[in-house]
């Protein structure tokens, strides 16, 4: 999780979105395309080391029973309507509360689902500086956009004199 | 119990019973311990026990669990004789090397056993009447347990004689939150534990096992024991997520941790859509700005190393708003340094941040007002004009890092 922190792997990130941006792909249209590329980008940086990011690069091929198959061991299992055995074995995290909301964290971090509690933390902690990165490599993005789409609006004819302010 | 000098009446009794069966002998003689025995009881016992050399101070050498459980024990008492050096059995787990605690300052490791027992039998005097007093019924189902969690637990007692100091010192911060009394059982399961090792009187190296340690007071069984580590685990990765979360160092209780972290991820999720859907409005203009990006991002991503280390989601939410309002709609893209950094890192990070930032809007700014002269000269001279435009962000974040140290209001407006 310590990687996330070095401004190496910002800088990884950042290329790997803007080269997404770049390839005008037929992903990136469409309401969540960005979105998609971003977090696909996200995962590529993390190299596959973490459960999440293992989710959301496979989460792309072919829906995703390609990778489950192999998983399983050439079956796929239906889903299983009750309580992920992973969260009850938690140490008896107490009470019903922690329990849901441990549930509603699972949901939240793609591909965690079934785990234990342990590891549904772990890869929380690891999501979580994962998008921050995400968040201010996108930020920078955007700044740097607009900044030059409206440096680029301004020599259409605006005044200069805004820039004199 | 007797806390004085038991005679070696007391002890050849225990000893009798020792000869018999190992594991029982082990608890009567934990139980017992009658601790300033005698040097020539402590050759006595060791020399029954074991061939670990025999100190002067008693020696139960081959118990570990004694030694651990003696120095628990003088952590309490306060008649903390002095060798604990050596525990001869040491906690994977540091916080649980409580025995090396008692152990500062302790030379040889020889004499860590004697005051292990010493302190043990202290404390057995203490809190465990009834074991003293009927060491032969402690083992009864003390043993099986002992056997059962020594078979199902992957602890492994490493008897480190030579480490013990080190440990000592190690485990010595760590112990200070662990006073537990051992309770008889540990003592129990500890010493079967170390009647594996008995036979290697040299330390040996750290196994990977993970050492657990049983409370005072819960129960010892395997269950409960990796049901332990299990709770240790998870609340050390909470404590990971506290520190992640800016904010949350107040919060208390799994509970409110957890709607924490909830909330911070979603709003994560969140602005990472918000700005995806922003950059898809800009992104038309992304083609002619390309490689502008891409000399732009290296510079800012420095900022952003700096950015991310603590910004409260929400706040940031409205940031990314406004900042984009202002680059955008306003048409801050002056060469004034009068930048309005929304800024919600703490004050003790500010300054750094706020440098970078200053640099990030002084190369942002820049950078827009050259990128009209970029669309100008589009094709071949972009390089050239990349550089240029590049050599005065650079130029800017220089000045800007002058900076340092002085938040020089006239030029950045910090918004807090």
């Amino acid at each position: 999780m310590s990687k996330w922190r070095s401004a190496e792997q910002q800088r990884i990130y950042g290329r790997r979105l803007l080269e997404a941006l770049r390839s005008a792909r037929s992903s990136l249209t469409g309401p969540w395309g960005i979105k998609k590329a971003a977090d696909y980008a996200l995962a590529l940086s993390a190299r596959g080391q973490s459960r999440w990011s293992r989710a959301i690069l496979f989460g792309r091929s072919r829906g995703g029973k390609v990778m489950l198959k192999h998983k399983a061991g050439g079956k796929i299992r239906r889903l299983r309507r009750f309580h992920p055995p992973g969260k009850l074995a938690a140490a008896q995290m107490n009470g019903s509360k922690v329990r849901d909301r441990l549930r509603l964290l699972s949901r939240l971090v793609p591909g965690c689902r079934k785990l234990p509690v342990a590891r549904v933390l772990a890869e929380t902690a690891d999501y979580m500086a994962a998008l921050q990165i995400q968040v201010n490599t996108m930020r920078a993005f955007v700044d740097a956009l607009s900044a030059a789409a409206v440096a680029a609006r301004r020599t259409d004819g605006e005044l200069d004199v805004e820039a004199l302010r | 119990m007797n806390c004085g000098t038991p005679s070696p009446d007391q002890l050849l009794p225990a000893l009798g019973i020792s000869n018999l069966n190992w594991d029982q002998s082990m608890d009567s003689l934990s139980s017992i311990v009658p601790l300033p025995v005698s040097s020539e009881v402590a050759s006595f016992i060791g020399n029954s026990f074991s061939s670990m050399h025999v100190n002067r101070l008693i020696q139960f050498p081959t118990d570990p669990a004694f030694a651990e459980r003696a120095a628990r024990y003088s952590c309490f008492s306060s008649t903390n004789h002095g060798a604990f050096s050596g525990i001869p059995e040491v906690t994977g787990k540091i916080s649980r090397i409580s025995s090396n605690h008692c152990f500062k300052g302790k030379e040889s490791q020889g004499q860590s056993r004697v005051q292990l027992e010493v302190g043990d039998g202290e404390f057995g005097s203490g809190k465990e009447d009834s074991s003293v007093t009927d060491p032969a019924s402690v083992p009864g189902e003390s043993n099986a347990k002992k056997r059962k969690a020594v078979a199902k637990r992957k602890v492994k007692v490493a008897e480190e004689n030579d480490l013990n100091s080190k440990k000592c010192r190690s485990a010595e911060a760590s112990e200070s939150e662990k006073d537990g009394i051992l309770p008889k059982e540990e003592q129990n399961v500890y010493e079967k534990k170390h009647g594996k090792d008995d036979e290697e009187n040299a330390p040996e190296p750290f196994k990977d096992y993970i050492h657990v340690r049983a409370r005072r007071g819960q129960a010892t069984d395997s269950h409960s024991l990796a049901e332990r580590v299990r709770r240790e685990k998870i609340s050390q990765r909470m404590k990971l997520l506290q520190d992640l979360v800016p904010g949350c160092n107040k919060i208390t209780g799994k509970a409110l941790m957890l709607d924490e972290i909830i909330n911070y991820v979603q709003a994560l999720q969140r602005q990472v859509e918000f700005l995806s859907m922003k950059l898809a409005t800009v992104n038309p203009g992304l083609d002619s700005n390309l490689e502008n990006l891409i000399s732009k991002e290296s510079l800012l991503n420095q900022a952003n190393a700096s950015f991310s280390s603590s910004l409260y989601p929400l706040e940031n939410l409205s940031a990314s708003v406004n900042f984009g309002h202002r680059s955008s709609e306003e048409s801050h893209i002056p060469f004034t340094l009068a930048n309005r950094i929304d800024n919600h890192c703490s004050i003790a990070q500010l300054d750094s941040t706020l440098h970078q930032a200053a640099i990030m809007q002084s190369a942002l700014d820049m950078f827009g007002a050259s990128a009209s002269q970029v669309e100008n000269l589009w094709d071949d001279e972009l390089h050239t004009v990349l550089q240029s435009s590049f050599g005065q962000n650079q130029e800017i974040g220089v000045t800007s890092q002058n900076f340092h140290g002085q938040l020089s209001a006239a030029h950045m407006k910090i918004e807090l």
